[in-house]
């Protein structure tokens, strides 16, 4: 039995703008990032990976810097590094306007890959063999746009050119692509797969980027199969890339047992961010000042365990009293975690609308709130309801506290 | 619901107990200030309990309002009959406890438990305290609010406002209006903090819409910026491609080179061997030429040198003698012939020369200086004659007095000095005296004064011992007499110490004024004795000169002393110009026998050093005389010398043709001897730069053999696959090539950097700017989006309100409307109709009058009328408000206080007859009289319907 051992991390972005961050904590972020690569070059080399896989998004956009370039070209000229092999995604897709993949291009900025870094460069399967690994060879395609793609990568006619498998290896698969029903909100669909598709595919492993969560395919054993284990596998994102992405983020280990019998593969995470996204639920009810709303959040990160490398998306709820005002996180508050972002639009005055609903309605007030109340429930669109939520409560505070503030926003610090 | 029994531990000024009847009007009458109010506080209390949350009520919570004002306990128990079963409800507000029992006595506070709060009123009476207060509780200024007493207060329509209150909201504090109100100001003062604008949202809408397109606009022009960098880019690539056919013209280049660098290298190699065939053939050379070797290095030069110094030797010997007789033979007869015409000198020495020369220079200095001396004399006399002095005068008054002896001419000379000395000491000596006898006057003056009293007792003691000698004497009483001759005695010692002390005064000053005296006329008397003396020795001396008198001679004596003061420069100078003359005299004494080769010549310095010039050259002659008499002998020895020195250069010679290998042959002329030896020198030189030169610079051509070894590998490696390569062109041409090329590949790099540079900065703008423009993007369209989620809500809040305020208005105003009129019937009004409208304003229709707006009808309604309408609205609004649920207590605080007698009776009657069958009330009033009244007009409805209790009775009288 042969062992081949990859590394496959992905969806770096490097260069991202973190525009959400504050300015101070951006360039800490990106240096996060070109952090994570280092490791991840260094995880495999001290690991005796037989090649790195790199399935997309290496960078975040096509504008991608000389600083930016130099540094990811150096990344992978360390002593020992072994071959790299980069499928660009729908971030840095290859085209005559990317000047990080395209080869005329490098040399005019005076730049290249090193040898043993490979680009599959076209949209169709390409293959390249494991310089330590005979039989093995690792296919490729590339993104060619940002937009949106319908290609679906491993329809049986786009692998018509995947042929000849050599007996005594097996061959990978390394795309961004998205699995279908699998899209995570917010996140376009590119190079389209479904699970039935990765089952038939002629690939022992397919290494996805795309998704910024780490997930999987199991193959189970089974007669016909061309492995067992990990089928497919999505790296993820390297580090979390904004205040949803949260769990642990980095690269995955990917074993391949091979030889005699049918290939078995299995994946091991490897943490690279040194940071971690913590979604905090907050009630606020009962809070007497804006102070005593940051406790409850100071708390809630005790409870949660989070140090001051870490984030927190902390989204507020519950009722406030009347005349409390929240409108962000305050210095002790900011200062407790890399970065806090809260959401208090789910933090509503303390009005009592139940005793509204069985009032009977007979002064204005009552009326207005039972009036509202029933469009509110009639309502099935979510941004008339919050509309109506919203002018519900400042009515409310209008006969109430005299006095209307607009409804807290998401507030990042 | 029914209250029966209140008790109270303690509620401000309140502590007691009171029972109410359920079925009854409950009138509690008292004095003022005895707590009926509280009461109506405390009933409330006990069914809602007391509010203690400081930020509603930031000056005094209820809890603390109602603290007991006496201190102990703090609470109440109100016992109650609500849905078919009576409760207590027991509230100690000091421990913050409910509890509720029921009629069985069993705890049912858990039926009333909502949350912290334990709102037993909300449960039994389905509204909460505000509804209950505003319901429930006719206050005592309920009605004064409802019309103020101030005029301009009461043109507002504060029943209005007060309905609308009611009506719009659950407190009843504010109303649609106000809500509105805070609507509309939200709407218009909106804040936008991205903008730190403050203005109508529609504004900060469009401020951040401007603001975000702004933004966007920037975002898009750096995105833009990214595109348009992709054109140079395209440019690099081709200057990259242009870069690398130059290096490739580069390396083509550097192979030529490589090649002519073999040929270079062929070339050193092929120039060693023949550098080593021509040391091998100069060795073989040197070799012949070894025996050579000795012969010295200026062997020829040497020879040479003997050879001619040997010739010059001879040539000397030949001409030394023939020379030698002509030239003494000539120079003797000369020097003699000098000789003979210096004769005249013969007997001169070197010392008589010397000394002709130091006389003609003493002669020489003398006669300089008698000219000096002359010119001098001369010079003086001619100023003393401009002075005034004849010389006749001069030597006359010199005659007569030079040759005095030196005393005579001392009493001359002290003559003058002193009349001065008597003329300026007399009047000072005079002056001296006659101080010092003024001193002495005034001292014993004071002597005198001073001695008076001592000689006053001395003159009193004589008579009183006189007087006692006398008594004694005639013997009267001894005692007396003593005693008296003893006073005298004792005064006389007196006197006598008296005349002591006074004597002893002053005697200092006294002796010192004497001292002067005396010293003043011992000098005035020195004085005149001199002048006595020196005036008589004067006229001794006149008289011996010839003179008439002292005073003749003294004159002539004064001119005589200025003349000898005025002259002394022409004396000094006349004695100067002798002195001169006496050493000229001594000097030509000394130069008469010098010059005794000249018999007849004057003794003047020129002749005097002509005798030392001829007398000097005459013993010169004499010497050489003697010189050439000895040089015979000396050319003697010269031509010795000559032969000699001769004889050695010859050996010297043939040393030296012996040294250089050749020996010497008599026969043969030098000449021919120096022609074989230049021959022979000729060939060691050759040898010497053979050795010395040609085979170490033979040596230093050639290569070492290290470097031979590794010039024919580099030579192989160079030929290695290049062994078809054409002819190189000459290194320099290459050079110039690979120059040109490398210009431009410079030029090519320069361009590629510059536009690398452009592309590389936009990029880095692009990565620089887009975050921080999108955070701002993003912040612009959230705050965007509020605003508008802001306006969209507002505005439906305010659409809302208005539309339900609007129908809530309506139905409010049909109620009142019908309820109100009816009550105003029964209180016995002259109002015939009150109209509301949606505005919840009312107007007015009087008996049979016109239907007026309330501001009229506000001045024609009594104050009384005015308090009975507010009261029938009141209680409209209460049963308006508490319709559906169970009949509420009403609590009234003495709201018939403004009420004439007639209108309290239907107002009471009112309240008996249309409210006491559905609700409980109570009422409140410090109108105990006029209750009493109405009691005595109608008996029979006050003892059946009502029921009477006292505040401040006893406890058992209070039912």
């Amino acid at each position: 039995m042969s062992l081949a051992r990859f590394l496959q991390v992905s969806d770096l972005h490097l260069g991202r703008p973190f525009a959400w961050l504050p300015q101070a904590r951006r360039e800490d972020r990106r240096r996060d990032q070109q952090r994570a690569l280092e490791m991840a070059v260094s995880h495999a080399v001290e690991h005796g990976a037989h090649a790195i896989l790199v399935p997309g998004d290496l960078f975040d956009s096509t504008a991608v810097d000389a600083g930016l370039l130099t540094f990811a070209i150096r990344v992978f000229e360390v002593s020992g590094c072994p071959p790299v092999f980069i499928a660009p995604g729908n971030h840095d897709p290859v085209s005559d306007a990317n000047a990080a993949f395209h080869p005329r291009l490098l040399r005019a900025r005076g730049m290249r890959w090193p040898e043993h870094v490979h680009v599959f460069d076209t949209p169709e399967w390409t293959a390249v063999p494991v310089a330590k690994l005979p039989g093995v060879r690792v296919w490729g395609r590339c993104s060619t746009s940002s937009v949106e793609s319908t290609d679906r990568p491993l329809a049986p006619e786009a692998l018509a050119a995947v042929t000849a498998t050599d007996p005594r290896g097996f061959e990978i698969a390394l795309f961004h692509g998205s699995r279908e029903g699998q899209c995570p909100p917010g996140q376009e669909s590119t190079a389209p797969f479904s699970d039935a598709e990765v089952a038939a595919s002629p690939f022992v492993y397919h290494a996805v980027g795309h998704y910024h969560a780490m997930s999987r395919i199991e193959q189970p054993l089974a007669e016909g199969v061309k492995s067992a284990g990990a089928r497919l596998a999505y790296a993820g994102s390297a580090i979390s890339l904004d205040h949803t992405e949260t769990g642990t983020h980095g690269a995955l280990e990917v074993r391949i047992e091979y030889g005699h019998r049918l290939p078995f593969v299995e994946v091991e995470p490897i943490e690279l961010d040194r940071r971690h996204v913590y979604p905090l639920d907050v009630d606020v009810t009962g809070a007497a000042s804006a102070d005593h709303v940051d406790r409850r959040v100071l708390k809630a990160l005790e409870v949660a365990g989070a140090g001051e490398m870490d984030f927190a998306a902390v989204r507020l709820t519950g009722r406030l009293g009347p005349g409390v005002r929240w409108s962000g996180a305050g210095t002790e508050l900011r200062d407790r975690v890399f970065h806090v972002r809260t959401d208090a639009r789910a933090v509503r005055p303390d009005h009592d609308l139940a005793a509204y609903r069985t009032s009977g309605g007979r002064t204005t007030e009552e009326r207005f709130a039972i009036e509202l109340l029933t469009q509110l429930d009639a309502e099935t669109d979510p941004g008339r309801c919050a509309v109506i939520e919203r002018a519900l409560h400042y009515g409310l505070d209008a006969f109430r506290l005299r006095e209307v503030s607009p409804a807290s926003d998401e507030v990042s610090a | 619901m029914k209250l029966i029994r209140l008790r109270v531990s303690g509620f401000g000024p309140l502590r007691g107990e009171w029972s109410f009847a359920p079925d009854k009007v409950n009138v509690v009458v008292d004095d003022n200030e005895r707590g009926k109010s509280t009461v109506l506080s405390a009933i409330a209390a006990a069914l809602y309990g007391l509010e203690d949350d400081r930020r509603s009520h930031r000056v005094l919570t209820p809890l603390e309002r109602w603290r007991p004002w006496t201190g102990g306990g703090f609470g109440v128990e109100l016992e109650l009959r609500s849905g078919g079963r009576t409760l207590s409800i027991a509230r100690d507000f000091e421990r913050g406890t409910v509890t509720v029992f029921d009629d069985q006595g069993r705890e049912v506070t858990g039926e009333f438990v909502d949350g912290k709060d334990v709102p037993v009123g909300q449960r039994l009476l389905g509204v909460d305290a505000a509804e209950f207060e505003k319901c429930a509780l006719v206050r005592q200024g309920d009605l004064d609010a409802v019309v103020p007493g101030d005029e301009r207060a009461r043109r507002a329509s504060t029943l209005r406002a007060r309905l609308e209150n009611a009506a719009d909201t659950h407190i009843g504090d504010t109303n649609a209006s106000e809500a509105l109100r805070v609507l509309d100001e939200s709407l218009r003062r909106y804040e936008a903090h991205e903008l730190e604008f403050t203005g109508t949202v529609e504004n900060a809408i469009e401020r951040l819409e401007a603001k975000a397109s702004l933004i966007e606009s920037a975002i898009h022009e750096i995105d833009h910026n990214v595109v348009r960098s992709q054109e140079p880019l395209d440019a690099m690539a081709a200057l990259a491609e242009e870069e690398q056919a130059i290096r490739e013209a580069l390396r083509l280049l550097d192979e030529e080179k490589l090649a002519s660098h073999a040929a270079a290298v062929r070339r050193q190699l092929e120039e060693d061997e023949a550098n080593r065939a021509e040391l091998a053939r100069l060795e073989a050379e040197a070799r012949e030429l070894d025996p050579l070797a000795h012969v010295p290095q200026n062997a020829e030069a040497e020879l040479r040198d003997a050879i001619s110094r040997h010739e010059e030797g001879q040539l000397n010997l030949e001409t030394l003698e023939s020379r030698r007789h002509d030239e003494i033979g000539r120079e003797r007869a000369l020097v003699e012939q000098g000789l003979k015409s210096l004769e005249a000198f013969e007997g001169y020495t070197d010392e008589d020369a010397n000394a002709c020369v130091a006389v003609a220079a003493d002669l020489r200095r003398l006669a300089l200086e008698d000219a000096t001396h002359r010119r001098q004399v001369f010079d003086l006399r001619d100023q003393l004659a401009s002075q005034g002095y004849e010389p006749e005068r001069i030597q006359f008054l010199t005659a007569r007095f030079s040759g005095l002896p030196d005393d005579q001419q001392r009493i001359l000379r002290q003559q003058t000095d002193v009349n001065l000395a008597f003329q300026t000491e007399v009047a000072r000596l005079e002056q001296e005296r006659t101080l010092a006898s003024e001193t002495l006057r005034t001292l014993d003056a004071s002597l005198n004064g001073r001695r008076m009293p001592g000689w006053f007792a001395l003159a009193i003691a004589g008579g009183a011992a006189i007087g006692g000698v006398v008594g004694l004497a005639m013997h009267g009483r001894p005692l007396l007499w003593g005693g008296l001759f003893g006073a005298g005695v004792v005064v006389a010692g007196v006197g006598m110490a008296l005349l002591s002390i006074g004597s002893r005064a002053q005697a200092v000053e006294r002796e010192a004024a004497l001292r002067r005296l005396s010293e003043a006329q011992k000098r005035l008397n020195q004085l005149r004795t001199q002048r006595v003396e020196n005036e008589l020795g004067l006229a001794d001396l006149a008289r011996l000169m010839g003179y008439r008198d002292a005073v003749d001679l003294m004159r002539h004596w004064n001119e005589y002393a200025r003349m000898i003061e005025d002259s002394g420069p022409l004396l000094r100078a006349q004695d100067l110009l002798a002195a001169t003359e006496a050493q000229k005299r001594q000097v030509l004494d000394r130069a008469r026998p010098l010059l005794r080769a000249l018999a007849d010549a004057p003794p003047t310095p020129e002749a005097l050093e002509r005798i030392a010039h001829d007398s000097r050259r005459a013993a010169l002659a004499r010497t050489r005389l003697e010189q050439l008499d000895r040089s015979d002998e000396s050319v003697d020895r010269q031509r010795q010398l000559l032969e000699s020195a001769t004889a050695g250069l010859r050996e010297r010679a043939i040393r030296i043709l012996q040294g250089a290998g050749l020996s010497y042959d008599p026969e043969r002329t030098w000449p021919e001897m120096v022609a074989e030896l230049a021959a022979r020198m000729t060939l060691r030189a050759r040898r010497t730069v053979v050795v010395d030169e040609l085979i170490p610079y033979a040596k230093q051509r050639l290569l070492p053999e290290a470097e031979i070894e590794e010039r024919r590998k580099q030579l192989a490696i160079l030929l290695h696959g290049r062994e078809d390569m054409p002819e190189p062109r000459p290194p320099v041409e290459i050079d110039l090539e690979v120059q040109q090329a490398r210009a431009n590949l410079d030029g090519v790099q320069r361009r590629r950097g510059d536009l690398r540079v452009e592309f590389e900065e936009v990029l880095r703008a692009h990565a620089q700017q887009r975050p921080e423009l999108e955070a701002q993007l993003d912040r612009f369209r959230r705050a965007t989006a509020r605003a508008r989620a802001f306006k969209q809500a507002a505005e439906l809040a305010r659409t809302t309100i208005q539309g339900v305020a609007v129908d809530t208005h309506r139905r409010w105003a049909d109620f009142l409307n019908t309820r109100v009129g009816e009550l105003l019937r029964l209180f016995g009004t002259q109002v015939e109709q009150l109209r509301f409208g949606e505005d919840l304003d009312f107007s007015v229709q009087m008996d049979g009058g016109p239907q007026v707006s309330r501001g009229k009808a506000h001045l024609l309604l009594s104050a009384g009328a005015r308090d009975q309408l507010y009261l029938a609205v009141r209680l409209a609004v209460s049963e308006y408000l508490s319709r559906g649920g169970e009949p509420l207590p009403l609590l009234f605080d003495d709201v018939f206080a403004t009420s004439d007698d007639r209108r309290l009776e239907s107002g009471m009657r009112t309240l008996i007859d249309g409210f006491a069958a559905g609700h409980q009330l109570i009422v409140m009033t410090c109108h105990r009289g006029r209750h009493h009244d109405l009691m005595r007009v109608d008996p029979e409805l006050y003892r059946n319907r009502v029921h009477w209790l006292e505040v401040g009775a006893p406890a058992e009288a209070r039912t």
